[in-house]
Parts: structure tokens; sequence; C-alpha cells
């Protein structure tokens, strides 16, 4: 299937309906997720009044779900990083990332 | 050429204010609100915890609180600042400025003042003027004082071993 997108390339426009389709599927389920862990957020920090914390939610949800579902992931997975603690991993990860280290001079000479 | 410096003003105020894009201004300020919303949240969870057993006052502290997030947030946020920048990281920009900002400018601190350490023509004209003063009878400040000792010693040092190089004595002044 691929080797006849590639060879067919201005033909295999067909295959791009699947991809939209499931990217659908998911940009759905993502909304859903994130909506749903702002809800969970507000429920959480205003456990003392139900109301308050649906009030709160609502708003939430609202402007960072349907407005602003870009800045609502980037401000859930922000804080879901930052909190999680992973960052403590950084230090054992960072000697595997060569990628932007400049190769030693002097080794063409070998 | 002056006209150019319009076009970033232009661009900025394109960005403000056509509707194509939908406003970036309407975005920063709602998102602004739902900031402001997210700190009053933490703050009544804080409030609600503290005056658990004091409903009364619970409420007033969320009347106030609501108020200040809400209409004062310009001024909190700039305020917070202010104290973050000034108060907990003076120790760490008095250092910066101290040992990293000023000396960049030129400026040696020695003991007591800051000066501006002079070029090695402006440095000759300091000693030469402190040397008519002193002809003169003229009161001398203290850095001109400093001027003629440092000249002396170089002056004896000279002396000592004329092949010395003069410049090299400088950081013994």
């Amino acid at each position: 299937m691929m080797d006849f997108a590639v060879a067919f390339a201005p033909c295999a426009l067909w295959i791009l309906d699947d991809i939209v389709q499931w990217a659908t599927y998911f940009w759905w389920i993502w909304l859903f997720l994130v909506g749903w862990w702002w809800y969970n957020w507000a429920r959480e920090h205003l456990a003392f009044s139900p109301l308050f914390a649906l009030v709160v939610g609502a708003i939430l949800v609202y402007y960072l779900v349907i407005e602003h579902p870009f800045i609502g992931s980037a401000g859930m997975v922000f804080w879901v990083v930052l909190t999680s603690g992973v960052i403590w991993l950084l230090p054992f990860v960072m000697p595997f990332l060569t990628f932007w280290k400049k190769p030693p001079t002097g080794m063409h000479e070998m | 050429m002056i006209g150019l410096g319009l076009l970033p003003s232009l661009a900025f105020n394109a960005l403000l204010f056509i509707d194509a894009i939908d406003g970036v201004l309407g975005t920063l300020n709602e998102l602004g609100f739902v900031v402001r919303i997210i700190v009053f949240s933490y703050l009544c969870y804080w409030l609600y915890i503290t005056f658990r057993d004091v409903q009364t006052i619970f409420g007033i502290g969320v009347i106030i609180t609501a108020y200040i997030i809400f209409i004062h947030s310009l001024s909190i946020t700039l305020l917070t600042v202010v104290f973050f920048v000034f108060v907990i990281f003076g120790n760490m920009l008095q250092m910066i400025l101290m040992f990293g900002v000023l000396p960049l400018f030129g400026y040696q601190w020695t003991m007591r003042e800051y000066i501006k350490s002079p070029t090695q023509a402006e440095a000759a004209e300091l000693q030469a003027a402190a040397m008519r003063k002193a002809e003169m009878g003229i009161e001398l400040s203290e850095q001109e004082m400093q001027l003629l000792q440092s000249q002396q010693q170089m002056g004896a040092a000279n002396g000592a071993m004329p092949g010395m190089n003069t410049a090299s004595l400088a950081r013994f002044s």
C-alpha cells in the first residue's frame, strides 16, 4: 500500500480520508480527556463546595477545551510534567541526548 | 528608512485589531480571566481550611479576595513580580550587578567606592593634572594621591630594574 502511495503520489489522496477519520476520533477522545482533567482539578481544589466546583469546572472546560483547546491541552501537559516529577529524571537522560553536540574536530584524520 | 520602524508597530496593531485572526487581545483577555479563576480557587481553598470553624470570616475573606483578584489583578501581579525580584532574589541581583554588570562597564570596586577605570591616555592625563596640583600646593583628592603614590612606586621600581615593563607594575599599585 505504501509502495503504491510512493509510486503514484498524486493518486494516493484516498488514504488521507482514513488518516483524517482516525485523527478526528483521537482528537475528540483527547478533548474529552482534557475536559475531564480540568473538571477534576476543580473538584480536587474545591472539594468543600460541590456547587462551586461545578461552576468553576464549567468555566474552565468552556474556556480551555471548547474555546482554546490547544492552550488547555498545553496547560494540562505542562502541569502534569511539572507535578509528576519526571524532571528529576533529566540528569539521567541528558548524557544520551547527544544530537546537539558537535563531533570532536580532528577525528577525520584517522 | 525611518518609516521602517513603523512596521513592527503596524504588525502588532494588525495582530490586535484585525478580525481575521479573531483578536489576539480577546484571547489574552479570556486567558487572563481563566488564570484569575484558578488563582481564586486556590485562595478559596486556603481560606476554607484556615477559617473552617469561623465561616463568617471565610465569607468575608472570599468577598475581599474576589474583589482583589478580579478587579486588581494587574496591580497584584506587578507587586508580586517586584516582591520576587527585589526581596526573594535581591541578594542574587546585588551579586550579579556588583561582580558581573559593573565590571563589564569598566567600574572597579576600591573597597570604598566604584571608580571608572580610565584608559592609558586618560590615566596619564589624570596623573599629570595631579602632579600639577601637587606642585601648585592645591589639596589633592584621594584618587589623585593614590595616582601620585603609584607613579612614585613605579619610578622606584624602574630605577631598581631598568629593563622591567612598567605596564606590568600597574597591578601592584
